[in-house]
């Protein structure tokens, strides 16, 4: 017993950490979403040009040494407009990640530890909202509240909420099936204090696996909501906004379309690599358990 | 008459040995146990035995059965004597069935892969099977699933589907191990009636000492990827030579608890056996061996005749052996 | 009928109509009265008044909701807020290209799917297997617009083979409005084929290192043999549960792609539907996308119980 609660509890993190260097699909990933971070952050501090600075004199213009992406329809700097368009997406996605997080593992934890009635009820919430993917419940919300960045990330966070809920309670069931926990209740340890103890550092490795998986997703969406004109409005420049824009100069300039298309895959890309690598690393079980 | 013989089968991966020149014969309708613990090489020499080594693993040596050469044999060829001269019933009952399927069905499929019979015919065929294998209504039994069968009745319907086609030869690896240990009896003497009706021969491959001697003739100690003993079954028990048959005899023995041991301690082989790539160069029970010497370098082979030992300094053939 | 399939039953309608009320609820509660929308804010209260009481927006919530249920069971879907139009008719027509639009995108994933989803597993020692493998993982990381996109550029501009944008109807020419799918269908179906791929590849693994397989080489058959008998079947398992799946990111994909190349479908009525506020058309067709998905998920799992039977459609 005190074998398998070794094995669960303890060095899941130093496990992650270690395998995480034997893992090209984590490595791959980690570095990737660590470029486009910094990125982010760099473009709060400075963008070659103001993304939002039109010039009427440079419309189209292929890529130059002073224009390294060339200039949209308006004669803006696409390199600069990518850059600071990484910032609102990095947001947006997380934000909604942590929407998804904050009901749905609270959730998933109730469920798990309650049982009966009320974890019924849980999941059989979690399965409505679930019939609403994400662009469809963002589509609808937006239809009621207008379109904006808080409505999009609003709308893929709640529809996120079930993926989180079902992880967690998958992986908070095994550790209170688990001989140790229920060694820890003969002993009288408090629900609570087991619930700290034991089930929520085994859960955290799942939820950061989630959360990654998460996140390509919603950047995905968020994309998405932009490029339907759903999501953030312009002139503020999305991913999704240039490419939408650039479709209308397809013929004339199709290279406009590539470099947004290019930006949304490789964070797509990136996210979902990492999240991909680092489950792999922390329990093969997981994935039969999808 | 010698039905298979194997002499010098050496199976390597990632240029390791895991069989270092296993050699062995089983004359027709023998039934030949092949005995050692876990890590000893008993179920990759079946595997290499059936031309089924995982992939990755390179094969060396020689393979004869009924004179026929099966090493460097091509798949299609190889498969017309698997399942026909060749069968084999493994270990895991609970898995080895394809679970969406009938086992009806699964035995049929058996026959037929080998008779150019009618589906009438096999599914005749098949019901006898089941109820050679012990099923009181064979009928009824084919049309279940394997989920809906004991540990115990799955490996008899195993043991329906290696007999399907009369077999020349039937390889077990640890046909019992996994079954509670009333069903194992059972299973093992069905096994046993059925090879003797049938007139296969049969190589039963275990660690448990009981079970081997029980069904066979005579028994194969295999150790480190090596036979390190081989005799006739009798001889094995009464009069054992090599330092580990001695060794594994004695456990057993003091399992059966008859007050000789010493202050209720089991007697085990001291150390334990080594990960398939660090056996010692020479004879691969060095280090563990009570009597090794500077000989023991050096590799041993085994010595000819009824009672073949690999060893340089064995235990006398007519003594107790370690007592 | 087994018990299982009446409580199954029981359950999707519960779920339906619990979606039908989350749906009915977001979009009622607004700031502001539709018949105020429609009219814009210059409109006297009067003129608002009556627009009201003629929509029925005057009656109590709980009326207005059965009325729009009882409509959509008898199609009845009443007519647009804003164009006046029958919704019906308007719905119809747009299946008309998105039905077809998911069924080609469906057709594409599996075209892709199968093939590479079984040789990546197949060989997944060697390095076409590991290259397979990694193309199905950028395939997913490329969202179907984009791809779409990427593809017009291609096969529209560069080599002039397809329509870039439009639809012809299927009354005028069955091949042209093939034609006018193509692109959007391999646009959608590519990404959901890279996705069902990795679930395919995995389930082979799977199969692959199963005891009933090397049972059946042991009877005598060979590797594609045994395969073909006991692998499909069992590697098609953990994938039916998965098409559920698919089919819902299918639908949801149409929504975007008819965006992209500009295609009457339902996606995008219901897009042009929400920038107008024309909130009753919004209203029936997220009711009709989430059923979709809901009865979707309602079959798949009648298929899975009837595939295994340790399941089974009894208990």
């Amino acid at each position: 017993m005190s074998a398998a609660a070794k094995g669960a509890v303890g060095p899941s993190w130093a496990r992650l950490r270690r395998l995480g260097r034997r893992s090209p699909s984590a490595t791959f990933g980690g570095v990737v979403v660590g470029l486009i971070v910094l990125v982010a952050l760099l473009a709060l501090a400075w963008t070659p040009y103001g993304p939002l600075v039109v010039s009427t004199s440079k419309e189209l213009l292929p890529p130059s040494p002073s224009h390294l992406l060339g200039t949209d329809e308006y004669g803006r700097d696409v390199l600069s407009r990518l850059m600071s368009s990484a910032d609102l997406t990095l947001i947006s996605s997380a934000g909604a990640v942590l929407i998804a997080g904050l009901v749905g593992i609270p959730a998933g934890l109730l469920a798990a530890s309650r049982g009966g009635r009320l974890g019924e009820l849980i999941m059989r919430a979690a399965d409505l909202v679930y019939s609403f993917p994400a662009l469809l419940a963002a589509i609808t919300l937006v239809a009621a509240f207008g379109a904006s960045t808080a409505t999009a990330t609003i709308a893929i966070g709640i529809a996120s909420i079930p993926a989180f809920a079902r992880v967690t309670r998958g992986a908070a069931l095994t550790v209170l099936e688990s001989e140790y926990v229920l060694a820890a209740r003969a002993y009288g340890r408090s629900p609570l204090a087991i619930l700290r103890r034991h089930v929520l550092p085994n859960v955290l490795p799942f939820v950061i696996v989630q959360s990654s998986l998460l996140l390509s997703i919603t950047v995905l969406a968020v994309a998405a909501l932009s490029y339907l004109g759903l999501g953030t409005p312009p002139p503020t420049a999305t991913w999704g906004g240039m490419l939408q824009s650039a479709q209308s100069y397809l013929y004339q300039d199709p290279l406009l379309a590539v470099w947004p298309g290019v930006a949304i895959a490789v964070s797509v890309l990136g996210f979902n690599a990492l999240g991909d690598g680092l489950r792999d690393l922390l329990d093969p079980t997981l994935r039969s358990g999808e | 008459m010698t039905l298979l013989t194997v002499s010098d089968l050496v199976v390597e991966a990632a240029g390791q040995q895991i069989i270092r020149g296993l050699s062995l014969s089983v004359n027709a309708g023998e039934r030949v146990g092949l005995i050692g613990e876990s890590g000893s090489g008993k179920t990759m020499a079946a595997l290499a035995l059936m031309g089924l080594l995982p992939e990755g693993l390179s094969l060396q040596g020689s393979i004869e059965l009924e004179g026929v050469e099966l090493t460097g044999l091509s798949d299609r060829r190889y498969s017309e004597i698997r399942g026909d001269r060749l069968a084999m019933i493994f270990q895991e009952p609970m898995t080895a069935l394809d679970p969406l399927m009938r086992v009806g069905r699964q035995i049929r499929d058996a026959v037929r892969l080998h008779r150019r019979i009618s589906r009438a015919e096999a599914s005749s065929r098949m019901l006898q099977l089941l109820a050679r294998v012990g099923f009181p209504n064979p009928a009824e039994q084919a049309r279940r699933f394997p989920h809906q069968l004991s540990g115990g009745q799955r490996q008899r319907v195993l043991i329906a589907i290696a007999l399907a086609c009369d077999p020349a030869l039937i390889l077990a690896d640890e046909p019992t191990t996994a079954l509670d240990v009333t069903v194992q009896a059972q299973v093992l003497s069905l096994l046993q009636r059925l090879v003797r009706e049938e007139r296969s021969a049969l190589l039963l491959i275990s660690h448990d000492l009981a079970v081997v001697s029980s069904v066979c003739d005579r028994i194969l100690v295999m150790y480190g990827g090596t036979v390190v003993e081989s005799a006739p079954t009798r001889e094995i028990l009464t009069a054992p030579r090599h330092p580990y048959t001695v060794a594994l005899l004695d456990t057993s023995r003091g399992i059966s608890a008859d007050g000789e041991t010493a202050a209720g301690q089991l007697p085990t082989i001291p150390g334990a056996v080594p990960a398939w790539d660090q056996f010692p160069c020479g004879c691969v029970f060095r280090g563990r061996c009570p009597r090794e010497q500077d000989r023991c370098r050096e590799v041993p082979r085994l010595t000819e005749g009824e009672h073949r030992v690999a060893c340089w300094f064995p235990f006398s053939s007519e003594g107790g052996g370690g007592a | 009928m087994p018990r299982f399939l009446w409580r199954r039953l029981l359950t999707t309608i519960l779920t339906l109509l619990a979606a039908s009320l989350l749906v009915f609820v977001v979009l009622n509660f607004l700031p502001g009265s539709p018949a105020q929308v429609i009219l814009g804010t210059q409109a006297t209260r009067a003129a608002v008044r009556e627009l009201t009481v003629k929509l029925g927006l005057n009656q109590p919530l709980w009326m207005q909701y059965l009325h729009w249920i009882g409509g959509l069971l008898t199609l009845h879907l009443g007519r647009s807020y804003i164009s006046g139009q029958p919704i019906a008719p308007e719905i119809g027509s747009a299946l008309s290209v998105t039905a077809p639009l998911v069924l080609l995108g469906l057709l594409v994933g599996v075209a892709v799917a199968m093939p590479t989803g079984v040789v990546s597993a197949l060989r997944h020692r060697r390095a076409s297997g590991t290259i397979l493998a990694a193309a199905t993982q950028l395939g997913i990381a490329i969202p179907n617009f984009v791809l779409g996109i990427l593809l017009i550029i291609v096969a529209a501009v560069y080599l002039r083979l397809l329509p870039a944008s439009g639809f012809t109807p299927w009354t005028t020419s069955v091949v042209g409005a093939l034609q006018s799918l193509a692109l959007p269908a391999i646009s959608l179906g590519l990404v959901e084929g890279a996705i069902l791929s990795r679930y395919v590849r995995t389930a082979v693994l799977g199969v692959l290192s199963a005891d009933y397989l090397r049972t059946a080489r042991a009877e005598g058959m060979r590797r594609h043999q045994a395969l073909l008998r006991h692998g499909m079947r069992n590697a098609a398992l953990p994938v039916i549960t998965v098409l559920g799946l698919e089919l819902s990111g299918l639908v949801i994909g149409a929504v975007v792609i008819e965006a992209v190349f500009t295609l009457p479908g339902a996606g995008s009525l219901l897009l042009s539907s929400v920038a107008n506020r024309d909130l009753i058309v919004v209203q029936d067709l997220v009711m009709l996308v989430a059923a979709v998905v809901i009865v979707t998920n309602l079959l798949v799992d009648i298929m899975y119980r009837v595939v295994d039977p340790r399941i089974g459609l009894g208990s």
